[in-house]
């Protein structure tokens, strides 16, 4: 029996869940899903035992480890394990090694992003995949925002037309040719570590909404600003501005998706979702010859979503509006369901690392995705 | 405020929740997570679901009678969320069995449910406080703050809507001690009215066909209140809408999310200035909105709405033994009043202190 939405009691399956890691992360926005997911937490597991066992009775699993492997060796009947860690020495995520050996133990693995610093990383977990055949899902959660699954629905909407352009905002510090190299040559730790785990953010929304880029070009400002532009191979156009300098305020991202048919959609700080078109204008009132703005009936002009927080929903929940409960819930079900993730899925991972590899290319040219 | 994850060290109140249904479930359990309790016991009548429900957050026992959990005698302290009509019958019950009390709003279904907790209050020693969220959301507590700082004057009206109804027949509503939207979720705005602006001195209620109106309030300093029961607006999208206006300027808060001051200083030529952006920067309005990016505290609903903070300022309140001062019993008590005077007016102003004549 589990608790449901409402606080009542159902019989339905779940899935029996270890969990590596007991941060900060993890505490605040993956062991809450489980209130609201199928999944029974069996056990947790931290480095810190203390830790463990204190994040154990919080969440309401009956175990605590302070290693995996005895973990993923005790616990019978485990069907999957969360995987919510801090970076290596290099400013790595340790996704890869850990993933691949729970895979060989049998169990469903799912991971927080970034899922790997390298391509061949995610390929190695891929093989890992198939040869236990079991499902990794990388926690991207830009795939799984209730308001950009609505931009995706809206621009797929026969009357939207083709998207012909696109432009994501995300305030990112994006390296320098040499911090790259030392990244990635020499081990060193440094603010690739973090463009790595974020670049993942508009990188996994671009290829949630529009499939994979061909190639980019990107250009870097003194302060570490960028923009970067995507070319498809049916030559649609993205472009990306990685906005740092800018404030910490509300309206950090900003999506913007212009369609070929009079239609674009704009999703505000991932909260507001416009769908805007033009009412024609009446018979006679053309350019410069309209004076009123409001004219056409309600199904021709711009629809908008955005959700209240008065009450208490779990619409309004940050755990809902930031993807946290799509990306564990899709995950869970998948497993339930005895099929492939529809999102979130190693070969969208190895899309986006790819992109993380392109922008260690360097500025200034253009580069095959 | 003082976070303190539930992994944390530092002192901790003992407590039990009581009454695990789905606002429990939702708000309540979770916001313990950032709280300085330790959960040490759930009751509720479904044995089978407290069991379920200890188990998933990490309480060492399941109790189904009040009267357990106050004989452990481990306990500092209840959080109670088991409905109005039940409120003050088992806060009494708690206080007198020397625990203090954490209750959901509304606290009861009437005035005298409120004054009989206050008087088990005062023979207990114990501190009690009533879960009004709307006091504590970081909006509404921005512009308690402008108000205080005083640097726009003094507060002169203060409006805000919320799509509700004042029932008909509101004696036989007293009387009965029916449950109706105007108690449940009433209190809301009502305490959000309250915390802003004190206790009203009258209230006047005017109906509109279809059970929406206005409820008008004036309040000892000379501001007037109007609260618009916007029945009929749809719900899902933005519900609420609340500006505070000074002498010289005004605050407003949009749907909880978003808070714009706006100063005074910007210039304002009525024939002949055509730049709205003209002035200082400091007479600009100032834009409070939290980003949903980044995985922060401030942008979860348990924080927003006001969840965290409610149990936190009791909690806190009990460990340094200090009062509870936002959502008080006498809060609770003036609340009601107004609540009660809502079911009484039909159209014509209710001084408060009159309300136990009108009553009859």
């Amino acid at each position: 029996m589990r608790i449901a939405f409402n606080g009542r009691l159902r019989d339905e399956p779940r899935i029996r869940a270890g969990f590596i890691g007991c941060g900060s992360h993890a505490f605040r926005n993956i062991y809450p899903t489980f209130q609201f997911t199928p999944v029974e937490l069996a056990a947790t597991c931290d480095l810190d035992l203390e830790r463990a066992q204190a994040f154990a009775k919080q969440f309401g699993a009956p175990n605590a480890y302070g290693d995996f492997r005895r973990m993923l060796a005790q616990e019978r009947r485990l069907d999957a394990v969360f995987i919510v860690t801090g970076k290596d020495a290099r400013g790595r995520p340790p996704y890869p090694a850990l993933a691949t050996e729970c895979l060989k133990a049998g169990v469903h693995v799912w991971i927080e992003k970034p899922p790997a610093a390298t391509c061949a990383e995610v390929e190695a977990m891929e093989s890992a995949a198939r040869r236990s055949n079991r499902i990794v899902l990388a926690g991207m959660k830009k795939m799984f925002f209730p308001a950009n699954e609505k931009a995706k629905e809206l621009i797929g909407d026969a009357n939207f037309g083709k998207v012909s352009l696109a432009s994501l905002h995300y305030p990112q510090y994006t390296p320098t040719a040499q911090e790259f190299d030392a990244f990635l040559t020499r081990g060193e730790n440094n603010r690739v570590a973090g463009f790595l785990d974020h670049l993942c953010h508009p990188a996994s929304l671009l290829v949630y909404l529009l499939g994979m880029p061909q190639s980019l070009w990107y250009d870097r400002a003194p302060n570490g600003a960028a923009v970067a532009h995507f070319r498809y191979a049916d030559g649609r156009l993205a472009t990306l501005l990685l906005t740092h300098g800018q404030a910490r305020d509300g309206g950090m991202e900003r999506t913007l998706l212009v369609g070929d048919a009079g239609r674009h959609v704009v999703v505000e700080n991932n909260l507001r979702v416009t769908l805007h078109r033009s009412a024609p204008a009446p018979e006679g009132e053309g350019y410069g010859r309209q004076p009123s703005y409001f004219a056409g009936a309600p199904e021709q002009t711009s629809a908008s979503w955005e959700p209240e927080f008065s009450l208490g929903q779990l619409y309004n929940k940050g755990l809902f509006l930031l993807g946290y409960w799509g990306e564990v819930e899709e995950f869970a079900r998948a497993i339930l369901e005895q099929r492939q993730p529809r999102k979130g899925t190693l070969a969208q991972a190895r899309q986006v690392t790819r992109i993380f590899e392109a922008f260690a290319e360097g500025p200034r040219k253009e580069i095959e995705l | 405020m003082a976070i303190r994850l539930s992994h944390e060290d530092g002192p901790r109140l003992r407590v039990a929740v009581v009454g695990c249904g789905g606002h429990a479930y939702r708000s309540v359990f979770p916001s313990l997570d950032y709280v300085a309790v330790d959960l040490v016991a759930v009751c509720d009548l479904d044995p089978v679901r407290a069991k379920k429900y200890a188990r998933r957050f990490g309480a060492q026992d399941a109790h189904t009678r009040l009267k357990d959990v106050i004989a452990r005698g481990d306990l500092d302290a209840i959080l109670l969320s088991v409905g109005a009509p039940h409120h003050p019958e088992l806060a009494c019950e708690a206080l007198e069995g020397g625990l203090h009390v954490w209750m959901e709003k509304p606290p009861s279904t009437d005035v005298g449910g409120v004054q009989r907790m206050i008087e088990a209050r005062g023979r207990s020693g114990k501190r009690a406080a009533v879960g009004f969220k709307k006091a504590f959301m970081p909006a509404t507590r921005k512009m308690k703050e402008v108000a205080e700082r005083g640097t726009l004057g003094a507060l002169t009206s203060l409006s805000g809507r919320y799509p509700m109804s004042i029932p008909h027949g509101g004696m036989n509503v007293l009387a009965d001690k029916k449950g109706n939207n105007w108690l449940g979720n009433g209190v809301h705005p009502l305490s959000l009215f309250v915390f802003l602006a004190g206790r009203p001195d009258t209230l006047t209620a005017y109906a509109a066909p279809n059970g929406g109106g206005f409820v008008v309030m004036q309040f000892p300093s000379g501001a007037v209140g109007c609260l618009h029961n916007a029945e009929g607006s749809v719900r899902g999208g933005p519900m609420e809408r609340y500006e505070a206006v000074f002498e010289q300027g005004h605050v407003v808060n949009e749907n909880n999310a978003r808070v714009l001051v706006h100063r005074p200083g910007l210039p304002f030529d009525y024939r002949r200035g055509y730049d709205f952006t003209a002035g200082p920067d400091e007479a600009a309005a100032q834009i409070f909105e939290t980003q949903h990016t980044l995985s922060t505290l401030h942008n979860k609903a348990i924080f927003l709405q006001g969840f965290v903070q409610e149990l936190e300022h009791f909690v806190e309140a009990c460990l340094k033994d200090e009062p509870v001062t936002i959502g008080s019993l006498e809060q609770a008590r003036a609340v009601m009043e107004c609540y009660e005077a809502g079911l009484l007016s039909g159209g014509k102003p209710v001084n408060l202190d009159e309300l136990p004549a009108l009553r009859g």
